[in-house]
């Protein structure tokens, strides 16, 4: 039987598209500097002059969601590369590896993924501190590969014995021709749906962490650092200060968790054809 | 390494927060009106109190503190107009031949713990002040004319000057130690500063330091009024936004807020708002020490011209207090309009810069003898108000070609290399307050100034008695520093007190000190009635 084809998510696409172009071409769209106090007009709601209104000191929050957004979606990628990478390479690893290793390799990325990853961030953040865009990327991706890697593994675990990958050992393929050529390519369908799914998941890390003051510094606009103004706004009840960054977080993260999951029933509907 | 103690503060924070989120849980049998204190019985009579962090409570070392003023008790106290009327003297002499004053001491009087309080106590306190070489206390330098103190019987002191002294009446003041407790201890490090005891109108009843709570009960055998309050809970909470957010909350009943904060309680029906006048001002500091200012410190004062400060009192501190030009300004003593030399000028701010011999380099930066015009200033990242003040300033100087970066701190670090902070003093009663700060080598010159004038004039001011003479030498002050200061002085705070209405008797009528305290100067006055 074939299964029904999922329709394409147009809108998230678009929706998305739109947002990373909005952040790509961030100095044509701002109205104003996203820097600047504009101190004469504080705390202003949304209105002709100022789109999205104002902070408490007068930063205009339209031009900053798009400058902001350069960041957090900047984090979510990046962040998303490097637990790529890593659980990738610890999947093939442990995939190929004799049972023994590959037990003590997968409880040690059980042992780690079962701690809440907001602690994981926390301790690490005491070794390297996130205060720019590389190393809160860093921070997030050394913390949140090992579900990734555990999938990966359990890939490879399934065509390791094939007879091409054989082969390629047999001749003289080292680890990594083999991962690059046969177990990546293999394995990527179906993680393909986890990478997309770590690039939403480490922008709102980034949030979470600016929101408790230990992400990037408020002068690094991200939309994580704005919502760091949200306990302030809520006594000053600027409501508009934690809606629109709120907003355009959590429309950028259905977006693209919906786009995840058109990926991963593709992948399944092919795969059981 | 700051870094990390944040983060590892956080770290115990949300671990706590999932704490008090499951012993949220267990609470919700309780009736609801009593809030988070729910169960006790006598919350009734009590107030929590949202305050400032605290780590030591003892009057030889800390100042710009509530609790040593209403744990302790000096020889004198400052009533509501900031003049020094007797509280632990009954009476007092002074003999201008012989510069003494003599103190004829309550009877009667006991400490907090049963023991009774007499002359004794009073020569400990000021011989360690004066004489004690261990101690490390920012307020030594009031106390450097005392040249004898003696207790000629159990309730009569004699204090001894080497000269004239203005300001004296108002440093004695100062809480008195407990002798029979402190005797052969080492001030700095004592456990007492944690479990103080004194002969005030509250006693310390528990310090929860990991929950950050101070327990307080009236002292019922005070000498005076006691107060009507039964307990005071003093929740040290630094950070701005959790005051105000507890206030909303009802977990806290009066808290100072910051301007803007204040503003959302204004006019809610439950909240009442007290605006006090304050001495506090803020501004930035610099630290003469420092190889940046110490290479260019003729270039402070020029900064002036580049800040807009009247733009700063109108937004940040959502009009709440008014521009600074002397750290004197709000003293009966001070205010000399003449030292108000600096208009918001750009063009006289690039004049100026130019005849000190700064050029702008090519990113839009002075720079003279090959050094960028650019020094870093470090505040602390709970303080809102400071933080915003400082991001302010550091915009406008940047408009105008200086770069003042802003590093945000959980303490300050003096020894970390930064060229100053965000700074904020006040001088509420009488203007010698500022001797120990800016006369070079005294015991609260932290940054080091030093100027030959300031100190020549500080010094005659305090030695005289003639309050003319003395107004014109402090007007010489103002206009002196203002053309050398070590300080960017921007405005002076309000203070916004906000309570739920339950609290009542706070008195406005006076001058409040740094970090507007001195509010409970009539804690007894204060009733709490929780009818709702």
């Amino acid at each position: 039987m074939v299964r029904k084809e999922s329709p394409i998510p147009v809108l998230a696409i678009v929706i998305l598209a739109g947002v990373v172009a909005g952040c790509l071409f961030a100095p044509l769209i701002a109205n104003h500097n996203p820097a600047e106090f504009y101190l004469d007009s504080i705390n202003r709601p949304p209105g002709k002059e100022y789109y999205f209104g104002t902070d408490l000191l007068g930063r205009d929050l339209f031009s900053i969601m798009f400058y902001g957004g350069r960041t957090s979606l900047g984090i979510g990628i990046l962040s998303a590369a490097v637990m790529a990478a890593i659980g990738t390479v610890y999947g093939c690893i442990s995939g190929t590896a004799d049972d023994r290793l590959d037990a003590w390799m997968m409880r040690f990325a059980e042992f780690c993924g079962s701690i809440p990853s907001i602690l994981l961030v926390l301790i690490l953040t005491a070794i390297i501190p996130a205060t720019d865009l590389i190393r809160m990327s860093v921070v997030l991706g050394i913390t949140g590969w090992f579900s990734l890697a555990r999938m990966v593994r359990s890939e490879v675990r399934q065509i390791r014995h094939s007879e091409y990958v054989l082969y390629a050992r047999v001749t003289g393929g080292g680890f990594f021709y083999v991962m690059y050529r046969h177990l990546v390519p293999n394995c990527l369908p179906a993680t393909m749906f986890a990478m997309i799914s770590n690039v939403g998941g480490a922008i709102a890390m980034e949030s979470t962490l600016s929101f408790l003051g230990l992400g990037l510094p408020l002068d690094q606009l991200s939309w994580g650092s704005m919502l760091s103004l949200a306990n302030r706004a809520l006594v000053m009840n600027t409501w508009w200060v934690i809606v629109i960054p709120g907003l355009f977080l959590v429309v950028t993260l259905l977006c693209i968790t919906d786009i995840g999951n058109y990926i991963r029933k593709e992948m399944n509907r092919k795969c059981s054809k | 390494m700051k870094k990390s103690i944040r983060s590892i503060r956080a770290a115990v924070m949300v671990l706590a927060l999932v704490a008090g989120g499951l012993s949220g849980g267990c609470k919700k049998e309780n009736p609801p009106d009593g809030g988070q204190m729910a169960g006790s019985p006598d919350l009734e009579n009590t107030l929590i109190y949202a305050g400032e962090n605290e780590t030591t409570i003892n009057p030889a070392l800390t100042y710009h503190d509530e609790l040593t003023d209403i744990i302790f008790s000096g020889l004198m106290k400052y009533d509501g107009n900031g003049k020094p009327v007797t509280d632990l003297a009954e009476s007092y002499e002074y003999d201008e031949e012989s510069l003494t004053y003599t103190f004829h001491l309550r009877e009667g009087v006991k400490w907090h713990d049963g023991e009774g309080f007499d002359a004794e106590d009073v020569v400990f306190t000021y011989r360690t002040l004066t004489e004690d070489e261990t101690l490390s206390s920012s307020l030594t330098s009031d106390y450097e004319d005392i040249a004898e103190i003696e207790a000629p019987d159990a309730y009569t002191v004699r204090i001894r000057l080497r000269q004239y002294n203005a300001a004296i009446l108002g440093y004695f003041t100062i809480g008195i130690l407990p002798q029979h407790l402190l005797e052969g201890e080492d001030m700095n490090t004592t456990p007492f500063n944690q479990s103080p005891v004194g002969t005030g109108r509250f006693q310390l009843a528990e310090w929860d330091r990991t929950g950050g709570m101070i327990t307080l009960v009236r002292n019922e055998d005070y000498y005076d009024k006691v107060p009507n309050i039964e307990r005071v809970i003093y929740k040290t909470v630094a950070v701005e936004s959790t005051k105000a957010t507890m206030l909303e909350s009802g977990e806290a009943d009066l808290a100072w807020l910051n301007a803007n904060y204040a503003s959302a309680f204004r006019g809610r029906e439950g909240y009442h708002t007290w605006d006090f006048a304050t001495a506090d001002y803020r501004g930035a500091s610099m630290d003469m020490k420092s190889d940046f200012w110490s290479r260019n410190g003729d270039s402070i004062a020029v900064l002036n011209y580049a800040l807009d400060k009247e733009l700063i009192v109108n937004s940040v501190l959502n009009g709440q207090g008014e521009t600074a030009y002397s750290p004197i300004q709000k003293n009966p003593l001070g205010s000399d309009p003449a030292a108000d030399q600096y208009p918001y000028d750009l063009e006289r701010f690039a004049d100026e810069m130019e005849r000190l011999g700064w050029e702008k380099g090519d990113d839009g930066i002075y720079e003279r003898n090959g050094e960028r015009f650019h020094f870093t200033i470090q505040t602390r990242d709970y303080e809102e108000e400071r933080v915003d003040i400082a991001n302010v300033m550091s915009a406008m100087l940047k408009q105008a070609g200086v770069e003042m970066e802003v590093a945000l701190v959980t303490r300050f670090d003096w020894s970390a290399g930064y060229d100053g902070f965000l700074y904020g003093f006040a001088a509420p009663f009488d203007p010698d307050m500022v001797y120990k700060q800016f006369v070079s080598g005294a015991s609260d010159n932290t940054m080091s100034y030093s100027n030959e004038e300031v100190d020549r004039l500080l010094a005659e001011g305090r030695h005289t008695a003639d309050e003319e003479k003395r107004r014109q030498i402090y007007s010489e002050f103002e206009r002196v520093y203002a053309e050398n200061p070590g300080t960017l002085l921007v405005a002076y705070l309000d203070g916004n007190y906000v309570g739920s209405s339950a609290v009542d008797g706070l008195d406005v009528t006076r001058t409040l000190g740094h970090h507007a305290v001195g509010v409970m100067w009539n804690i007894e006055e204060w009733t709490v009635s929780r009818q709702r």
